[in-house]
């Protein structure tokens, strides 16, 4: 029958539908994402502060970030998908003045007559001999507009299509295989254009082919692995973490100061990529310029250095927590403070404020925002050392925005248990509210500091976590960058100034007044001792100076509580039928069947023994005890 | 369609091979280059330097007991460094699997370790030399100096932190005196001026 033929695209017909088929696959979803980057604001960015306030360096502030902005258009993806999509409309043009070849067009006997498939063989000769005397040469010399070559090419189509089907071989073929001729063979193209194939192409394409596999692919995917592994996962520089590491093993960490550990900052490899052939020196004499808010002579170039040190310090935090040392962390995260408020480390947190009198703080080490916003206008003005009623009101609805943190409870706990037993998987909950200053909130409602079991939380504890909003933007003038704020959670033991848990980080909470909770998974079980615990919580803003909270919580072991048999059978559902489950679920009680029976269930029914709630009385898993005792 | 002579599969295998081999060839060669570049993990290990200088020296012959000092101090510098190592392994360890670290140091933290394995080993080795079973008895002792050291540079600190945290402590005390005084100051006022109205009021 047909045999079939493979084509390659002579006259370059399909290939540019091929490279433009190809070309929209990969431009089109990347101009989508482009265009929401694009089109997005940034996130970080918030009017809310613009108080009129200007820093003496505001114009290199903003100056760094419209750049910093700019670039978000102008980057090299961008520029990539501008030249796909010329390409892309360069291809088109290409295709569109491409004439379609008029031989492609199929010839079809009964549409040239004008005539139904199915025409006899007498109506097509009455058709065709009714059509010649119209159409003849010799009969139409008086019609006008088309020219006699026309003509007489539409007559010859005639004949022809007359012909092949008063044939009856013709025109059996034709209705049977769509050609005069019989069955075709089967044409496939390749999309690619002739030359490429052709002899005196194949050492092009072979150099062309082993440069991409052997050159070109070794070389992007090396790049691409030593680009990814010169970062590390905190996006710092390898040599930068390893830096750091080095020298927190080296040295006594309760000892690390806080110029040591700018000393450490300004060693990053990143400062020496961002301005090649820069001194840690250098960095140094930047940083320090920036905390004590002076300006220096290249004042971009500090802020550039500046710009790079809060995520440094981010990562150094990140690898400090492998060390435990609460002392280390603590100090490192007073230094974030301090980079974000452009203030030396563990400076009065009233210098923070916009407009206020930095020596006149200075001399009144005593105050805080908080006991500073609880005195009369005139007081509050003379603490701060202002004397404008303007500067007075900036410097407060500054001061009214920052986020205090207030814990109200913290505590531990096993899900759908009351107790925490011990080698129990535990988690700790801790309920915090965000106050501002010169604002006292109404004692809460113990309500709200319950922590009550529904089913999605014992099942997923820290479901919890993600219902409060995210954290606003921060007011840091001198920061040349947004960060976001956060609130990184330590779990000390006290006794050894140690964290017992990775450091966390909260960024969603209410900040009406209203109650967040936060919850963290211990990753260790805990302690096998009965006994109490002592630990501190504590809140670590990497934003404000003085935002931060610390409370003590305490860990009572406590052993299993024992079951004790109520025989209260009146309304309570049978503790194994699904309401019985449903009840204990949410904290209800349930009847209880008699011993005996119970574990006559177990060894036949093994599934239900190991569900979760229903064996505490059998001897396979004793720790977890039921709600339903107390 | 053209015919496609039989050197061009030859040609495409040669040209694709010679390129990877190529790649291979510069990527170990960096590679063996920048393991070269690492820096070791310690400086240099002084107290082993003297003890093979004083040993190395014939005339005239360094007395036996400094030849032991030395050792011992150079066994000493040996259980500094490994309780060091022990002690920021696992965190290193931790850094690393989690991807906070690269793994140019936690090769140089492997070398380190085999340094001083192979450098224990040597030392162990001349302390038998110079008096059989010594070995067994050398690294306790180390252990013990530097136990010893440790606390003496912890007494040595406490005078200095005592020193600070006295200041700090003043400076609290002073701060909570001076608001305390204010409070009564304006209690008193306070009182005072309610006393008056209440005069006045009578």
């Amino acid at each position: 029958m047909s045999d079939s033929r493979y084509s390659y695209d002579e006259n370059a017909e399909v290939w540019p539908y091929f490279a433009m088929t190809l070309l929209s696959l990969v431009l089109l979803p990347s101009t989508w994402k482009a265009a929401i980057r694009a089109v997005k604001p940034d996130k970080d960015y918030s009017p809310k502060f613009e108080n009129g306030y200007k820093p003496e360096n505001y114009e290199e502030v903003e100056k760094f970030r419209k750049k910093n902005r700019k670039s978000k258009i102008f980057t090299k993806t961008n520029i990539f998908i501008a030249i796909g999509w010329i390409i892309l409309v360069v291809v088109a043009y290409f295709i569109h003045t491409q004439e379609t070849p008029e031989d492609r067009k199929r010839f079809d006997p009964y549409e040239i007559l004008g005539i139904p498939s199915s025409a006899t063989e007498r109506e097509i000769k009455s058709r065709y001999r009714k059509l010649s005397l119209k159409f003849h040469p010799d009969k139409i010399r008086n019609i006008v507009n088309t020219t006699r070559e026309v003509m007489e090419a539409q007559f010859v189509e005639m004949t022809k299509a007359y012909k092949s089907l008063t044939d009856e071989v013709t025109r059996n073929n034709f209705n049977e295989y769509g050609h005069p001729d019989g069955p075709q063979p089967m044409k496939h193209g390749i999309a690619l254009p002739k030359w490429l194939v052709e002899e005196r192409g194949t050492p092009l394409v072979i150099l062309g082919y082993s440069c991409l596999v052997g050159v070109a692919l070794p070389f992007v995917v090396w790049n691409w692995w030593s680009g990814t592994k010169q970062y590390t996962k905190n996006r710092i520089h390898t040599v930068t973490a390893a830096n750091i590491f080095e020298a927190f093993a080296k040295s006594n960490l309760d000892n690390f100061a806080f110029e040591d550990l700018i000393r450490l900052l300004a060693n990053s490899q990143e400062y020496k990529i961002l301005i090649p052939g820069i001194s840690s020196d250098t960095v140094y004499d930047y940083l320090s310029a920036y905390l004590s808010r002076e300006k220096v002579e290249d004042e971009l170039r500090k802020l550039a250095v500046v710009s790079r040190s809060v995520a440094i310090l981010d990562g150094m935090l990140d690898i400090a927590s492998a060390f435990k040392n609460a002392t280390l962390l603590r100090k490192i995260i007073s230094l974030t403070q301090a980079f974000t408020q452009a203030l030396p480390p563990e400076s009065n947190e009233l210098l923070q404020l916009p407009k206020v009198d930095k020596e006149h703080i200075i001399d009144s080490t005593s105050s805080t925002l908080k006991s500073t916003f609880c005195l009369s206008d005139e007081e509050q003005k003379e603490v701060l050392g202002i004397t404008s009623d303007d500067d007075w009101k900036i410097a407060r609805a500054v001061a009214f925005q920052i986020p205090t943190i207030e814990i109200l409870d913290a505590f531990f706990k096993v899900p759908g248990e009351t107790v925490v037993t011990p080698q129990s998987i535990a988690h700790l909950v801790i309920k915090f509210r965000v106050s501002n200053p010169g604002t006292t909130l109404p004692t809460p409602d113990p309500k709200d500091l319950e922590e009550v079991d529904n089913a999605l939380t014992i099942k997923k504890p820290l479901s919890t976590n993600d219902i409060a909003p995210q954290v606003e933007a921060i007011y840091a003038p001198y920061l040349p960058v947004y960060i976001r704020p956060k609130w990184t959670v330590l779990l000390v033991n006290p006794r050894e100034n140690r964290i017992v848990e990775p450091p966390s980080n909260v960024t969603r909470m209410y900040i009406d007044g209203s109650v967040t909770t936060y919850k963290i998974q211990l990753s260790a079980p805990m302690p096998d001792q009965i006994g109490q615990y002592r630990f501190l919580v504590e809140f670590r803003s990497n934003a404000y100076i003085g935002a931060d909270a610390v409370r003590s919580v305490v860990l009572n072991i406590e052993p299993a509580p024992k079951v004790e048999e109520i025989e209260d059978d009146i309304s309570d559902p049978e503790e194994d039928s699904i309401a019985g489950a449903m009840a204990q679920l949410r904290g209800g009680k349930t009847k209880r069947r008699p011993l005996d029976d119970m574990s006559e269930e177990d060894s036949e029914e093994e599934e239900e023994s190991s569900s979760e709630e229903e064996d505490s009385d059998t001897d396979i898993n004793t720790d977890t005890e039921d709600e339903e005792e107390k | 369609m053209g015919k496609v002579s039989l050197y061009a599969p030859i040609a495409y295998l040669v040209l694709l091979i010679s390129s990877l081999a190529l790649f291979s060839t510069i990527y170990r060669r960096r590679k063996v280059r920048r393991l070269i570049g690492l820096k070791p993990w310690f400086e240099e290990h002084d107290a082993r330097d003297i003890y093979l200088s004083l040993k190395a020296q014939t005339s005239p012959k360094v007395p036996e007991k400094m030849l032991k000092a030395a050792l011992l101090r150079r066994a000493t510098e040996d259980v500094r460094r490994i309780m060091s190592l022990q002690e920021s392994k696992p965190a290193l360890a931790e850094l690393h699997q989690r991807g906070a670290v690269g793994d140019e140091i936690w090769t140089r933290f492997l070398a380190a370790e085999k340094v001083m394995d192979a450098e224990v080993m040597e030392c162990a080795g001349e302390a038998n030399a110079i008096k059989p079973g010594w070995a067994q008895t050398l690294f306790p002792s180390a252990a013990e100096i530097v136990h010893n050291s440790r606390i003496r540079d912890h007494l040595t600190e406490v005078p200095e932190l005592q020193k600070a945290e006295r200041e700090k402590w003043e400076k609290e005390r002073e701060k909570v005196v001076s608001e305390l005084e204010k409070e009564n100051d304006s209690s008193v006022i306070a009182e005072t001026e309610t006393k008056k109205t209440n005069k006045k009021k009578k």
